[in-house]
This record gives C-alpha cells, sequence and structure tokens, in this order.
C-alpha cells in the first residue's frame, strides 16, 4: 500500500500526462462517433428496410474483442493514435446509431404532425424537433459508448496510442505491481467519473424535455 | 420455419468456416519461419482451447452464481441487499475489463486460473442485474393470483416468475458472454492464455499474418458465440 | 360453512382497524357479498378468509375448521379466487391457466384434460378454439370468464371473488352476471363476492354484508335490506327507489311468458296477419326448426311486398337473455322504445317474452 502511494507521488507528472494523452484520445474517437453515428442513425429513421440490417453491422462490431479489432485495423491505420481513435470510433457507432435511431422513433407521432400541419419543412422538423426531443437517448447512448471507450482506449496504449493503459502494460512486463495497479485504479476513476457526469448531463437534457 | 434454420444453420457454419480455414491456411503458408515457428497448429489448437475454456467455464459459474444471487435478492427477507448490490454491479460494470484483470493479477498472481476467475465475477454483474429486474417486473397482478390459488412461494418462482423473468435473463447472460469473450482475449496479459496469445506475440515480432490469424480467429470466435446466444435468446423470448 | 368470530384487523398498532370485531355467518350455498366504500374493510375481510392477511384477532372457521390451524397453502388451494385483474398467467395457454391448481394438486393429466374442456363448455367458449391460445388474444369478457373457469377448477367448495366483473365495459359486465347465476345455480358454490356496486350486490347476492369503516353495518337478504334499512348509512348505501331496486332483484324467467307467437320464415304471410292480430303485443317473432329466433314481424311489415315470412321480417334488436333481471329487459325496451322485450338462451333460441305491462306488475305486488 504504501508502496503504490510512494509511487503515485513520484510519478504524479506522469500520470497526469497519461490522463490528458487517456481523455483527448477518447475526445477525437466520440466527436468522430457522435458526428458519423448520429448521422448515421438520423439516415436509418428515413430510409427503415436498410435501418435494422445497420444496427445488425454495428452490434457485430460490438462483439468483436477489441484487441482483435485494434490488430485487424493494423493494415489500415498502422500504430499508434490513428489506430486507436479509428478503433474506440468504430466501438462507439453502435450505442449512438442505435439510440439515436430509436430515440427519434419514439417521438410521439402527434408531435411530428402537429409540426407538419403547421407547415413546418423536414430539415426544421429535424433540427427542432425531432434532435431535441430525442437529445436525451442519444446523450445515454453517448455515455455508455464513452465509459467503453475508455477500456478500449486502456487496450490501445498497447500498439502504442498512449493513456492510461500504458501503466498497467508496462507493469506487467517489468512486474511492477504498483504501477499496474496506478493505471488500474485511475483507469477505473476516469470511467466511474465519466459515467457519472455524463449521466448527470443526460438527466439534465431529460429534465428539461 | 424450416428457412429460418436453414439461415441459422449458414450464417453458423460460414463463420465456424472462417475461425477454422483462416488459421489453417495460414499455419500451412507460412510467410517465413518467424511466422512458422509462432503459428504451429499445436501452439492454435491450445490458444483456440483456452480460449473456450476461459469464456465457456466462467460463463457457466457466472450464470450458476448471477441467476442463484439475483433470485435471492429477490426474495422479501433479502430485498434490503437489493440496492447494495445493484449498485456495486452498477459500478464494477464501467470498470473497464483490462484494469479487473489487471488488479486480480496484483491479488491472485498470473495464470489461467486467476484469469477464469476474474472474467468469472466480471460477467456476474449483467446476469444479476438483469435476473433481478426480470424477476421483480412480473406483473404483481399476477403474483397475488398465484399466491391466492395456493401456490407455494416456490412454486410461484419455479412456475411464474423464473419463465416469464428468462427473456431479460437471456439478455443478461448474452450482454455478459460478449463481456466475457473480450476479456479472454486479454487474458494472455496475464499469463492466461487464450488467442490473445496470438495477437500479443504476433504484434511483438511485427508480423501481420500472426497477429491478424489470432485477430480473425477471436473475432469470428466472438461473433459466432454471439450468435449461437442470439438464437437461443429468440426461442425461450 | 364459513363462520367470522370476534375478527379483526389492525395494520400498524396505534392505528384505526380496518376490520372491527366482525361476527358473520356464511350458509353453504350462499352468495355473500360484501358492499361498502372504498376503505370499509371488505376486500381486507375476504382475503383474511384465505390468510392472504391474516387476521390481529379473531377466529375464522371454513367447513368447521379454524383457518388458522390449516396450512396456508392447502387452505388457499381449496379455495377459488378471483380478483379484479384477474392476472392470466401470460406465459401459459389458457388450458394451462385453467389447469394451475389440479397441476399443484397432482391430478392426473387425463382427469385434468377433461375438467379443463369441462369448465371451458361451462363458461360458453369452445375447447377447440381456445384450449391452446394465450390470454393476450383474448378480449376482457372473455379473460373474465377463464379466470372464472380457473377458481372453479379444482372444484373448491368455497369461491373468494373481488370485484371480478369491476374492470368490464357495463353491457360486458350485465352478461357475465348472468351468466355466473347461470352457473352459480348448476354448481351451487359457497360464495364471498366483494364489490362497490350496490346494484350488483342485490343481483349477485342471497345475503348482503354492508361493511363501513371496519364494521358490520348490516347483513341480510337483498329484499330484507331493501325493505328495512337500518340506518341512514345502510339507506344512503342502497340509494334510489325501493321500487327501481327491486328491478334488480327479479329476474326475467320469474315473469315470462313462454308462449309467444311464433311462425317460421318458410310459412306464408296470411298466418303471420291472423297471429299478429291475436298477439297481446302487437310482434310475431320467426323461429327457425331449433327454436332459434330469427326476425320479427310488426304490422307495418304486412304491406311489404313478399309471399313468405321470411321476406318480410325484421332484425331482433329487442332481446335479452335468460337470466337477465328486470332492469336489464327495461333498459332494453326504453333503449329501443318498445313496450317488449324477448328473452333468449345462450343459444338464441327463443325462450318467451316479457312486456312492460308485466313489468310494471310485477312490481305492484309486495316482495
Amino acid at each position: 500500500m504504501s508502496d503504490l502511494i510512494d509511487f503515485m507521488s513520484r510519478r504524479q507528472d506522469q500520470i497526469v500526462q497519461f490522463t490528458i494523452e487517456h481523455f483527448w484520445l477518447i475526445l477525437v474517437a466520440m466527436a468522430f462517433a457522435v458526428v458519423i453515428g448520429v448521422v448515421i442513425g438520423i439516415l436509418i429513421t428515413y430510409w427503415e428496410p436498410i435501418a435494422y440490417p445497420v444496427i445488425n453491422v454495428t452490434q457485430i462490431i460490438m462483439t468483436i474483442p477489441s484487441i482483435a479489432m485494434i490488430a485487424i485495423l493494423i493494415p489500415l491505420f498502422g500504430i499508434g493514435f490513428s489506430n486507436g481513435v479509428a478503433a474506440l470510433a468504430l466501438y462507439a457507432l453502435l450505442p449512438i446509431v442505435r439510440n439515436t435511431y430509436t430515440g427519434i422513433k419514439a417521438i410521439d407521432r402527434a408531435v411530428i404532425e402537429s409540426a407538419i400541419g403547421m407547415g413546418m419543412k423536414e430539415s426544421g422538423i429535424l433540427l427542432r424537433i425531432k434532435l431535441p426531443l430525442a437529445l436525451p437517448v442519444i446523450m445515454a447512448g453517448i455515455r455508455v459508448s464513452t465509459v467503453m471507450g475508455i477500456g478500449i482506449g486502456a487496450i490501445a496504449a498497447y500498439i502504442g496510442a498512449g493513456g492510461l493503459g500504458s501503466f498497467i502494460f508496462w507493469g506487467i512486463s517489468r512486474v511492477n505491481f504498483p504501477m499496474i495497479w496506478t493505471g488500474a485504479i485511475f483507469i477505473s476513476i476516469l470511467a466511474i467519473l465519466a459515467d457519472v457526469l455524463l449521466g448527470w448531463f443526460e438527466k439534465m437534457l431529460s429534465l428539461r424535455s | 420455419m424450416l428457412k429460418k434454420w436453414g439461415q441459422r444453420l449458414f450464417f453458423s457454419l460460414i463463420l465456424l468456416a472462417v475461425f477454422i480455414g483462416y488459421p489453417w491456411y495460414n499455419v500451412m503458408n507460412p510467410a517465413d519461419r518467424t511466422v512458422a515457428r509462432g503459428l504451429t497448429p499445436d501452439g492454435v489448437i491450445l490458444a483456440a482451447q483456452q480460449h473456450i475454456t476461459l469464456w465457456g467455464v466462467s460463463l457457466a459459474a457466472a450464470i450458476v452464481v448471477g441467476v442463484g444471487f439475483g433470485i435471492l435478492i429477490t426474495r422479501p427477507r433479502f430485498r434490503f441487499l437489493a440496492p447494495i448490490l445493484v449498485n456495486i454491479v452498477n459500478i464494477g460494470q464501467t470498470v473497464p475489463s483490462l484494469a479487473v484483470l489487471a488488479i486480480f493479477m496484483g491479488i491472485l498472481g498470473m495464470g489461467f486460473r486467476t484469469a477464469v476467475f476474474a472474467i468469472f465475477l466480471y460477467s456476474i454483474l449483467s446476469i444479476l442485474r438483469n435476473t433481478y429486474a426480470g424477476i421483480m417486473g412480473v406483473a404483481p397482478d399476477i403474483l397475488e393470483a398465484a399466491r391466492g390459488m395456493g401456490m407455494s412461494p416456490f412454486r410461484i418462482l419455479l412456475r411464474i416468475e423464473l419463465p416469464l423473468a428468462l427473456a431479460v435473463i437471456m439478455a443478461g447472460v448474452r450482454t455478459a458472454s460478449v463481456v466475457n469473450v473480450g476479456a479472454a482475449t486479454l487474458a494472455t496479459f496475464i499469463a492466461g492464455g487464450g488467442l490473445g496469445t496470438i495477437i500479443v506475440t504476433g504484434l511483438a515480432v511485427m508480423r501481420d499474418q500472426m497477429f491478424l490469424t489470432g485477430a480473425v480467429m477471436a473475432a469470428s470466435l466472438a461473433v459466432l458465440l454471439d450468435y449461437l446466444l442470439s438464437i437461443v435468446e429468440a426461442e425461450v423470448s | 360453512m364459513i363462520t367470522l368470530e370476534n375478527v379483526t384487523k389492525i395494520y400498524n398498532p396505534g392505528d384505526a382497524p380496518a376490520v372491527k370485531d366482525l361476527k358473520m355467518e356464511i350458509e353453504e350455498g350462499d352468495t355473500a357479498v360484501l358492499v361498502g366504500p372504498s376503505g370499509c374493510g371488505k376486500t381486507t375481510t375476504m382475503k383474511m378468509i384465505n390468510r392472504l392477511i391474516e387476521p390481529t384477532e379473531g377466529t375464522i372457521y371454513v367447513n368447521g375448521e379454524d383457518t388458522s390451524k390449516v396450512n396456508p397453502i392447502r387452505l388457499r388451494l381449496n379455495i377459488g379466487y378471483v380478483i379484479q385483474e384477474i392476472g392470466l398467467f401470460p406465459h401459459m395457454s389458457i388450458a394451462e391457466n385453467i389447469a394451475t391448481v389440479p397441476r399443484e394438486l397432482k391430478w392426473p393429466k387425463s382427469k385434468i384434460q377433461e375438467r379443463v374442456e369441462e369448465l371451458l363448455h361451462m363458461v360458453g367458449l369452445d375447447p377447440e378454439i381456445f384450449r391452446e391460445r394465450k390470454p393476450r388474444d383474448l378480449s376482457g369478457g372473455q379473460r373474465q370468464r377463464i379466470g372464472v373457469a380457473r377458481c372453479l377448477a379444482a372444484d373448491p367448495p368455497v369461491l373468494l371473488m373481488d370485484e371480478p366483473f369491476g374492470a368490464l365495459d357495463p353491457i360486458t359486465r350485465a352478461r357475465l352476471q348472468n351468466e355466473f347465476l347461470r352457473i352459480q345455480e348448476q354448481i351451487r358454490k359457497t360464495i364471498v363476492f366483494v364489490t362497490h356496486d350496490i346494484d350488483e350486490a342485490i343481483k349477485m347476492g342471497t345475503k348482503i354484508a354492508v361493511m363501513n369503516e371496519g364494521e358490520l353495518v348490516q347483513y341480510d337478504t337483498p329484499e330484507d335490506l331493501l325493505s328495512t334499512p337500518k340506518n341512514e348509512f345502510v339507506v344512503g348505501m342502497v340509494g334510489g327507489n325501493y321500487s327501481i331496486k327491486r328491478l334488480h332483484l327479479k329476474r326475467v324467467n320469474e315473469i315470462i311468458d313462454r308462449e309467444p307467437p311464433t311462425v317460421s320464415a318458410e310459412e306464408p304471410v296470411s298466418k303471420v296477419k291472423e297471429l299478429l292480430e291475436a298477439s297481446k303485443v302487437g310482434v310475431v317473432m320467426v323461429v327457425d326448426g331449433n327454436n332459434r329466433l330469427e326476425g320479427v314481424v310488426i304490422p307495418a311489415d304486412l304491406k311489404k311486398s313478399g309471399e313468405r315470412v321470411g321476406e318480410i321480417m325484421n332484425e331482433p334488436k329487442v332481446t335479452s337473455d335468460v337470466g337477465a333481471t328486470l332492469n336489464d329487459a327495461l333498459s332494453v325496451m326504453l333503449t329501443n322504445g318498445e313496450g317488449y322485450a324477448l328473452i333468449t338462451d345462450e343459444n338464441e333460441r327463443l325462450e318467451g317474452y316479457i312486456t312492460l305491462n308485466q313489468i310494471m306488475e310485477a312490481l305492484q305486488d309486495n316482495a
């Protein structure tokens, strides 16, 4: 225990640096995932026949173990940061696409019909009615993806994407237990924090609508 | 009806073909001696066996314990435990699997057994929560009718609550399975074996053929297992 | 059959009792209806009989046995129980639902199968169609019938029914009440029935227990309750005009005219003309070979062109069924603006008819 505290205080800078790297990895990946995911989610609400297959494909991606996915992406993205971003973004797609789709589909038909009746165009309806009303559900999807992404980001450290996972992998290869524990603890804290903060945000959004 | 099962058989066989065919091809046609040394038939088969065992044993045990405790906390006498346990589950699930494996390695040391235990504990979570939610979700008027007719609590559990909760429980098992396969792939990092070993070794010697073999095997196995479970889930709903 | 001796229920010490020192005796074959406002303790009382709620004080005897000394599961297996929401098991077929208690009692499979078939017939549902269906495929009225069938499955001597027809629309409710009365005539169970609807109580009960704030206010036959209400509360509860309430008491088959003027659809119009002139109500009924009601003929129809009765007859609108009360028959008459109602059985066979005059006469005689 004292070794651990000792280690953590000695390596403070490194902890901060890895946390920032990890954070950055997730931020970039989620930015891609949210934009692409929400767009796909919206598109399939207009095109029912491909909705189910699309969601199925994203679901299959989620079943693939992350380290295998990262390995498979190497021929395309090499090793390093971009691979990490690609892998995280791919995994984040399912919750976001599915939640965008179901969030929009769940809106009361009457609301949309009255908007049409008032003369709103589809683009207006989408931007001012559908998306705002679906926002809490979409936020839930973003939350789930982010928490998952933190875990995958930890694994991506293995192929040089940086982040807190580096502690775990270095710790294992050098049999340095305080290092391993530091990595595990901080990754867990990051994940729980993200879950709580984004959850609170999600609740605020649903209260507003 | 036949079409449905025909389709299922078809997809399962395709996935199985990839799972077996891809490594077979690569083992038979190594690009160089490093690959040949890394991808031996025995080695590949062993890794696959370990992987499936890791997944299967921990999932089976997790089902027993998860469903068992899930049922327990729905019983009136133990219901007070429910909020505590559900909270632990929610927090536990947020912790990434790599961290869980690393933490257990710190406590129990490296190796296959530690990996099985760590993964087993981790996958209890969603099964327990789903069992609890599934049973508590049974409509109260159904339970009142059953009780009033003279069914004992055990009979009600067996003939009413469990059958009605089955679909939800099955969904939890499926989630646990996916998590499980993923964690099994990481077991290699704590000397737990599995297909992750082929991937990691391949990465270490920088041979695409090797790590892709491991990756494709892990991926196709994961998809196949989830597909099979989805069939079970569909049949019990 | 059922005796409640000084039964009291207090939920939390210091609270007012939900049921206070209740003394009641229910004879075999009686239908005792517990009626009263929300919170009067009627459901609590009923649930103490099968120990879903345990009495705080007092004893309940069922068939001579002190219920507190009997294993509650065994007690409940021998008492039928229906609630308002019914609580049919959604994952089981109708047959499996009905077979629940027999299965718990380990009846042999063949006996269970026979019983299920028998019960489905009894509640008016074709076994061939309904046996394998699931509850979600059924209408509210059909589900309620299955609920009744299920509680009768093991042939218990006692039935407890908590607002069993409460969730139905008034038309279906009236129909099911009538059918249940018909069934009860055959099987003669001892029934404890809870309702908040005084009209239902008068119609269904052989004895009525009016309750208020946990106490039994009056326990009498419907006639006595109506003619000699004990206090202001009972008067308020019973409400309405005594005569009009009695319409719920008397059944159609007490005053029905069983010799209605009938013709078959094949007969010539001339025949019906004769009958119409002789008919008291100015209407002749058209029936088939099995006495099933096909149509009615009124004087205005004689002006229509046609050789046979079948060509000039009308749809029968003003009908009611055999178990109906005078109130049901009167409703039907008023709705259709006619002075008569045709009475049919569950297979649409003509039993007879009654007229407005007959109803008025029946009300003039004292009980």
